[in-house]
């Protein structure tokens, strides 16, 4: 018997009798297959499941579904509106082959610390949605590749609150190496005659998982931009930052790019203000 | 299972494991050996082949998600034995050395023309960022992009 189903509707996850490993767009299960990992797997295959495909705009949120891809984001101009951090998250996540397979579903429960929608879903406030309740991704990530999922419990949409706020993302190192080599910073907040509030700061490939950057968030807090303040935060951000490896050269620089990329947001951002 | 698809235009059905990689389907399968494995990882774009007017690495993708898909690979683009006018303008621009990259690299070429007609250098950067050529240093590769887009 093959060890293989699809579903095409989201009631149909009832009819599943055993543990299952999810395939959406397979960037991740396949070179993992490839170096022979997974190979005991049953795998369900969700990609048939048109109404997890689809970006809704409600009164208050935008609910994306679970197989929106990375191009997805790209194309539709709801994201740039009101999600801009993702939007430029998925500007410079992977290769266009990569963009037009990854969704943002897989993106999520993989988990990776350099995962590049995550750092952007922080700081916009966003919820996760599976078949069996709602969470605040603040409490969805537990570890390197660990989450709250249950097993068979599907991610199906994403909910982002369409509040009147500013989002960034920006990742920074070595040219054509591995993802996860690459620091990123996401960062929100409303900009009211000049000051910051809401801010919310969001840091990748610096933890174990991605990491909220709280005292830079309290710092930055009710604070007039300035060059100054700018400096001061990047500081900041770098301490916080807890770079993976132990490696300690490496370490180090993760956190001074950490540091760096918050300050170059943040310049562009005052340049715009003056 | 059974996964029925249109391949170079032309409808066709194969019996096989749902989560075969389309590029062993495609070469074994169906004996269409232009599609190339370089690192069967998602990085060199050596096996990018169309689904339904996207790009895509064929060694990442299930035969299984090919159902009622359109696809064409390189041997799709050429008429008989009339080339097309990409695989003209790289063989005039010296854009092909070993020629392993070179299937998947006219591939992502003809999904940003068919998109852009007039693309910035950027933006052949970009549409060629997924596709890795370690003999030309990419220079004649954006060239021959060019020439293309100078006949049309
Ligand atoms: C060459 C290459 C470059 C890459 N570059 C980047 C990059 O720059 N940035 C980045 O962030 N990532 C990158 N990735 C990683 C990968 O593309 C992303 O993590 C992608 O978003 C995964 O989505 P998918 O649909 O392909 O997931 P799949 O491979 O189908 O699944 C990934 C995991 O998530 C589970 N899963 C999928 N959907 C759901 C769901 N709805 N609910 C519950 N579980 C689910 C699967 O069971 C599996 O464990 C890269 C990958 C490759 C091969
Ligand atoms: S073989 Fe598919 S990307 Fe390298
Ligand atoms: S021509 Fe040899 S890899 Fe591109």
């Amino acid at each position: 018997m093959e060890k293989f189903i699809k579903i095409s509707k989201l009631a149909d996850l009832k009819k599943i009798k055993n543990p299952v490993k999810f395939l959406a767009g397979g960037t991740d299960i396949y070179p993992l297959l490839k170096d022979g990992f997974l190979e005991n797997e049953f795998f369900c295959d969700i990609s048939g499941i048109k109404e997890l495909k689809e970006t809704k705009i409600k009164k208050d949120v935008l609910e994306i579904g679970a197989l929106v891809t990375f191009s997805d984001v790209i194309e539709n101009p709801v994201f740039k509106k009101y999600a801009n951090a993702l939007y430029e998250s998925a500007l410079v996540m992977g290769s266009p082959q990569i963009r037009n397979r990854a969704t943002l579903g897989g993106n999520i429960a993989n988990a990776s610390p350099s995962g590049d929608s995550i750092p952007p879903l922080f700081v916009l406030k966003a919820k996760i949605k599976t078949n069996l309740r709602t969470v605040d991704i603040d409490r969805f990530f537990m570890g390197p590749k660990k989450t709250i999922l249950k097993k068979n419990e599907l991610i199906t949409r994403i909910i982002i609150p369409k509040e009147q706020k500013e989002s960034y993302f920006m990742k920074v190192g070595p040219r054509k190496a591995l993802a996860i080599s690459k620091v990123s910073v996401a960062m929100a907040f409303k900009m009211q005659k000049g000051v910051l509030k809401d801010v919310r700061v969001a840091l990748g490939a610096v933890g174990p998982t991605v990491l909220r950057a709280k005292k830079t968030e309290d710092f930055l807090e009710g604070k007039h931009l300035s060059d100054r303040i700018i400096k001061k935060a990047g500081e900041i951000v770098s301490s916080e930052a807890m770079p993976i490896d132990d490696f300690r050269s490496l370490a180090v620089y993760r956190r001074k790019v950490a540091g760096s990329i918050l300050e170059k947001i943040l310049e562009g951002r005052l340049k715009w203000v003056r | 299972m059974k996964i029925s698809f249109k391949l170079n235009g032309k409808r066709v059905i194969v019996d096989t494991d749902p989560m075969k990689r389309l590029l062993d389907v495609l070469r074994e399968d169906f004996n269409l050996t232009g599609t190339k494995e370089g690192c069967g990882k998602g990085e060199c774009g050596a096996c990018s082949v169309i689904v339904d007017g996207k790009i895509v690495n064929s060694c990442l993708f299930p035969v299984c998600q090919a159902e009622g898909c359109e696809i064409t690979t390189i041997e799709g683009l050429s008429d008989g034995e009339k080339l097309h006018p990409i695989q003209k303008a790289f063989i005039e621009a010296g854009a092909v050395q070993c020629g392993f990259c070179t299937p998947g690299m006219v591939l992502a070429t003809k999904v940003l023309l068919d998109k852009k007609k007039n693309p910035t250098d950027e933006e052949i950067k970009e549409a060629l960022s997924g596709n890795l050529c370690r003999c030309t240093g990419y220079v004649k590769i954006i060239e021959a992009v060019k020439k293309v887009r100078r006949k049309k």
